[in-house]
């Protein structure tokens, strides 16, 4: 049987897909452009795809929409060994540098984005309102690219590339107060922002390296905030006088 | 007597000075996905991992950290490895 082999490009790397269900194609919109080639990188079978969905994605109904969020989980454990990662975090280009805003869902990712927009407009463009791509660099810096896997507002500008500039860890409180925080209090909270299910312990130290790589190149920042633009003005006051 | 043995798929690694043993999807079953030590925790784990003995890290911790011949370290050791266990990280065989 002909295989259907799809291609993502980040920069110069690549992954293959091979797609099971007729109908995942379209939740790629314009990430994925057909190639020649009919070996695959990555083609998850039915088992991975109930296991995903058993165990991470519960909500999920359709066949297509489970194959495509499969396929999210594997490229993360596949990009493991290439130096980069998919993280879950909204990342935006502002300054022509890279920021990103993580937190578990429902903490208020979309919320400071959204709110950074208000203020910046034009200043500043979405490059993954969810799943942002990250690439270490031999000289130790970290790239920031667009994914297919935007969250449900879909926000991504494919094609964009800029380095990492610092992360935002969103709590939520009463009050908004941001913090530099030390690295090693950042492992933690960072590690499981990681979109992986790694299935070896391989996978598990490129994480642990990926990781120290990041908080080597950049500063991380605790926001506990109100989800108000109070607290994104404040946010961006503080990173604007790290430059 | 008790031995043990380290549940398969569990990594110990170092991420800025902290300790971290992460479990892979199988060990995920069985065991949390992180779980924090401390320094001396992760060198126990390292000899645990080279298959020593209880009595062989009570002498490697030792003269690691310069501890005097005559401190009994097995309680501590012990106690730490009755921790792992308990978490499902160690799986612990009766051996005659």
């Amino acid at each position: 049987m002909e295989k259907n082999v799809y291609e993502f490009k980040a920069g110069d790397f690549s992954v293959r897909y091979s797609l099971r269900y007729k109908g995942t194609l379209r939740y790629f919109d314009q990430y994925l452009r057909k190639t020649d080639s009919l070996s695959s990188d990555i083609e998850v079978s039915d088992e991975y795809i109930d296991e995903c969905n058993r165990l991470i994605f519960k909500n999920e109904n359709k066949r297509s929409y489970q194959e495509f969020s499969a396929l999210m989980v594997s490229t993360g454990n596949h990009l493991l060994a290439y130096q980069r990662a998919l993280f879950h975090g909204a990342a935006l280009l502002w300054n022509d540098q890279a920021w990103i805003f993580t937190a578990p869902s429902g903490t208020g990712k979309t919320t400071q984005l959204l709110h950074w927009n208000e203020i910046l407009k034009d200043e500043m463009t979405i490059i993954n309102g969810d799943k942002p791509l990250l690439e270490c660099r031999d000289d130790g810096s970290v790239y920031v690219y667009s994914s297919p896997w935007r969250g449900k507002e879909k926000y991504g500008t494919p094609g964009i590339i800029a380095p990492l500039a610092g992360i935002i860890l969103l709590q939520q409180g009463q009050q908004n107060i941001i913090q530099r925080m030390k690295p090693e209090d950042a492992v933690i909270p960072l590690f499981t922002e990681f979109v992986s299910y790694p299935q070896n312990t391989d996978q598990i130290k490129n994480q642990a390296d990926i990781l120290t790589r990041i908080l080597s190149a950049v500063p991380v920042w605790k926001l506990i905030n109100r989800g108000d633009q109070e607290s994104a003005l404040l946010t961006l006051n503080t990173v604007r006088n790290s430059l | 007597m008790k031995d043990w043995r380290i549940q398969p798929g569990i990594a110990l690694v170092e991420i800025k000075g902290i300790y971290l043993l992460v479990s892979d999807q199988h060990a995920r079953k069985y065991c949390p996905y992180i779980l924090r030590i401390n320094e001396i925790g992760a060198f126990i784990f390292r000899q645990m991992e080279e298959q020593k003995d209880i009595h062989e890290i009570q002498e490697f911790l030792k003269k690691q950290y310069d501890i005097p011949e005559d401190c009994d370290l097995n309680q501590d050791i012990s106690h730490f490895i009755n921790l792992l266990s308990d978490k499902k990280c160690l799986i612990q065989e009766e051996t005659e």
